[in-house]
């Protein structure tokens, strides 16, 4: 499967026949690479109490707006062990680039079903006592490549195993790394250098560049309206200070509508669920498919 | 481009001028290099309190021109020219306990992949930081929101009706991030994006030196960048080296507030004694953990050296002179105002979630945000909690150990677990602990296992008496 940088979730669903409830659908969510090329994506459905028994419908989602998906095979199967495998491997390079909880808190790449950081701990706790009995039972020359060439009061053991310890830690910083790349990567690819406009980061689309337009497009003394579905408008009000921006409200001259499928606009008016909000409003700009600027008609 | 060039110049010149200051103090333990990071990290937390000042007595954001910025770095360059010029680029030699040095090829793999690994994380955040503006939540909706708005304004509104009432945003959290950014960026003349980002990346980088130097005095060199390695390769740290928060301010000032505290209680160096204070006044006016949480730690801490007779009652009545009595100014306006600590009133109710014990666990081993540092944790406390207990080491792990265990409580018993619920805060809270903690582990290795041709800690205090009374080369 191949996504473009509209698209940013990917589900698998299915609906059991003979339910708790008939109309109940249940989904595994797969995080996606952002990178714009074909990727194998794998995923165990076995895991789920749900999938056992019979089916009656499967269906895959996307979240994004008007993003675009390429799909080469789909095909379901029984597990085998190299698939098992497979997963286990694929679900482990899931890269975990950039978004708006990261700062927060890291879920970390996974392994065998856990964050990556237990199999190593438990590998370290594992290796501890193998490192002090080797030491113990006259193996130290072979065994402790630091101690033999440093002679410490430093046990031999504990120079092992904090050689152990470090290299664990290197490896899940490698791991790190790789997330690193993949998130300049698709940077790189969307936003930055010669990226084609309108530039797109992450979840937040083509927002930076929406503002760019508002900046250039709407005179710099008026206040604007924002009205979006996503939670953007603190960063709106950000970037458009000192410009007075107002969350929802219909009041300002310009009227600014992202990514919100509520608000509609027809023969002048602007309408909210339906219903009229605006009487006379003009089009003023337009910034790709789901970017609008209306401004008010005085007379 | 202009925009990022410009920032580093403003902030080498920072570290000159402080370079500068600090050349007042005829300090043995703080060396060259050491006085230009400890400059530069001074600077982040001194300058917004002085402009606090400045705000608080009716004066603007501009009223230290940029002149006298130019004219101290140049002061502070030409001394530290001075200083290169006479005593050379020779690194003096430290009597200080070291472990022994790994054979040399082991020791060039070791810092080759170390420095590595380290440029990959600085290349990483700077094209973050200067490549894209302000991404994440809190820097959107306060802190940068807050340095926008006092830049745009260039005074102190105090006036709790307007939208610009202490800067705006949050305005119970402390300003002085806020200010540093709104100074940054006054000095340029316009707003800044790459600006604003380079205060958490010049954090981070300190962060790495400074651990770095101050542990080479006591492991060597190799060891001590080991450490320093593990502080800035938490892979949470990383993404605050650019995000725009407080909390890796918050570290970093704690962080450096105990190094150089412990410095003062082993060297009796009154510099580092100072610098200690003044990185706590920093670590205050910085986020809200820093009076909650932070200045009990240290009040404990400092009760306890004082009992042991380690400080005397007027070295430790100086200390909180300088840090609480920088801090008081914003102290009393936050209790004028009514300002709370804790985000809102409802999360300072006491409630008990022992619960909250599993999801602080997973959050600290079964997670990514911290790499192994649950293991390390674990290991290295079993390794050297005795030590704690017998030597002096023990004053630099009780304020870790008495924030670490105040982060707890204020997740376990307050309202303030729904943050450990949702995970919005507890990870980024925790971290704040992290650097301390590495490097008491480092100070605990060198004392634990010191080379058996090392002189004891206290000779330390003596060699920086000796050195005191030698008169400088070029004198």
């Amino acid at each position: 499967m191949k996504t473009d940088p509209r698209i940013h979730d990917f589900m698998f669903l299915w609906k059991p026949v003979g339910g708790v409830r008939a109309d109940t659908s249940y989904y595994i969510h797969q995080p996606i690479y952002y990178d714009g090329a074909f990727h194998t994506y794998l995923i165990r459905l076995d895991i789920r109490p749900s999938w056992t028994g019979r089916i009656s419908e499967i269906a895959l989602g996307w979240t994004g707006v008007h993003g675009s998906v390429e799909v080469k095979q789909l095909a379901l199967r029984s597990a085998t062990l190299q698939d098992r495998i497979r997963v286990t491997w694929a679900q482990f390079w899931i890269p975990q680039t950039l978004n708006a909880r990261t700062v927060n808190a890291i879920a970390g790449p996974v392994l065998f079903g856990h964050a990556f950081a237990l199999p190593l701990a438990l590998l370290f706790l594992v290796l501890l006592p193998v490192m002090y009995r080797a030491h113990r039972h006259g193996l130290r020359r072979r065994a402790a490549v630091f101690s033999a060439l440093t002679p410490t009061r430093v046990p031999p053991w504990l120079y092992t195993a904090s050689a152990t310890f470090l290299i664990l830690w290197l490896l899940y910083d490698l791991r790190e790394t790789y997330n690193h790349a993949q998130t300049l990567r698709s940077e790189f690819r969307y936003f930055l250098g010669d990226a084609p406009r309108p530039r797109h980061h992450f979840e937040l689309d083509d927002f930076y560049d929406v503002i760019d337009a508002i900046q250039s497009v709407v005179p710099s003394e008026n206040p604007i309206g924002f009205f979006s579905s996503r939670p953007l408008f603190v960063k709106a009000r950000y970037f458009l200070f000192p410009r007075q921006v107002f969350d929802r409200e219909f009041h300002p001259d310009y009227l600014v509508v992202f990514q919100d499928p509520n608000i509609t606009y027809r023969r002048g008016q602007l309408s909210e669920k339906d219903m009229v909000v605006v009487d006379r409003v003009t089009p003023f700009g337009r910034f790709g498919e789901d970017a609008f600027i209306y401004k008010r008609i005085h007379d | 481009m202009t925009d990022i060039f410009q920032t580093i110049l403003i902030f080498v010149g920072l570290s000159f001028l402080g370079y500068g200051l600090l050349q007042v103090s005829r300090s043995t333990e703080v060396r060259r290099g050491e006085r230009l990071l400890l400059g530069l990290a001074l600077s982040l937390g001194l300058i917004p309190l002085i402009l606090f000042f400045t705000l608080l007595a009716g004066g603007s954001l501009g009223l230290i021109p940029s002149w006298l910025i130019v004219a101290g770095a140049s002061l502070g360059f030409g001394l530290w020219g001075l200083d290169v010029y006479r005593s050379g680029w020779s690194r003096p030699q430290w009597p200080a306990s070291k472990l022994p040095t790994l054979p040399t090829a082991v020791s060039i793999v070791l810092a080759g992949i170390i420095a590595v690994l380290v440029m990959e994380k600085l290349v990483f955040v700077t094209i973050q930081g200067f490549a894209f503006p302000t991404y994440f939540w809190d820097a959107i909706a306060n802190w940068n929101y807050r340095a926008k708005i006092l830049h745009a304004v260039g005074r102190l509104d105090l006036n709790p009706q307007s939208d610009t009432f202490l800067g705006g945003g949050g305005t119970h959290y402390p300003m002085g991030p806020s200010l540093f950014r709104a100074w940054v960026t006054t000095l340029m003349g316009k707003w800044s994006e790459p600006a604003v980002a380079a205060h958490s990346l010049v954090t981070y980088g300190l962060l790495f030196g400074i651990i770095w130097i101050r542990l080479s005095k006591m492991i060597g060199w190799l060891f001590s960048l080991v450490f320093a390695y593990l502080t800035v390769s938490i892979p949470l740290m990383v993404y605050h080296a650019y995000a725009g928060y407080a909390d890796l301010l918050v570290a970093f000032f704690f962080a450096a507030c105990l190094i150089y505290g412990y410095e003062y209680l082993v060297a009796r160096d009154p510099l580092s004694g100072v610098v200690s204070a003044l990185f706590l006044a920093s670590a205050l006016f910085s986020k809200n953990e820093g009076i909650v949480l932070v200045l009990p730690a240290i009040m404990v801490t400092v009760v306890a050296a004082l009992w042991s007779g380690r400080v005397t009652l007027r070295s430790a009545a100086i200390y909180f002179g300088i840090a609480i009595g920088l801090i008081l100014p914003w102290i009393a306006l936050k209790a004028y105002f009514g300002l709370p600590y804790a985000p809102t009133e409802t999360h300072a109710g006491f409630a008990f979630h022992l619960g909250g014990l599993t999801q602080l666990f997973t959050v600290v081993f079964l997670q990514g945000s911290f790499s192994l540092f649950g293991l390390f944790f674990v290991v290295t406390t079993i390794l050297f909690s005795s030590l704690w207990w017998k030597t002096d080491v023990g004053f630099l792990a009780l304020p870790v150990f008495l924030f670490a265990g105040a982060v707890m409580a204020v997740f376990l018993f307050t309202d303030n677990y729904e943050f450990l619920e949702n995970q919005m805060t507890i990870n980024r809270t925790l971290m704040i602990a992290m650097p301390s903690y590495i490097y008491l582990a480092g100070v605990s290795l060198g004392r634990k296992w010191r080379a058996e041709n090392s002189p004891p800690e206290t000779a330390r205090a003596d060699h920086a008496m000796n050195q005191q009374t030698i008169p400088p080369s070029g004198a």
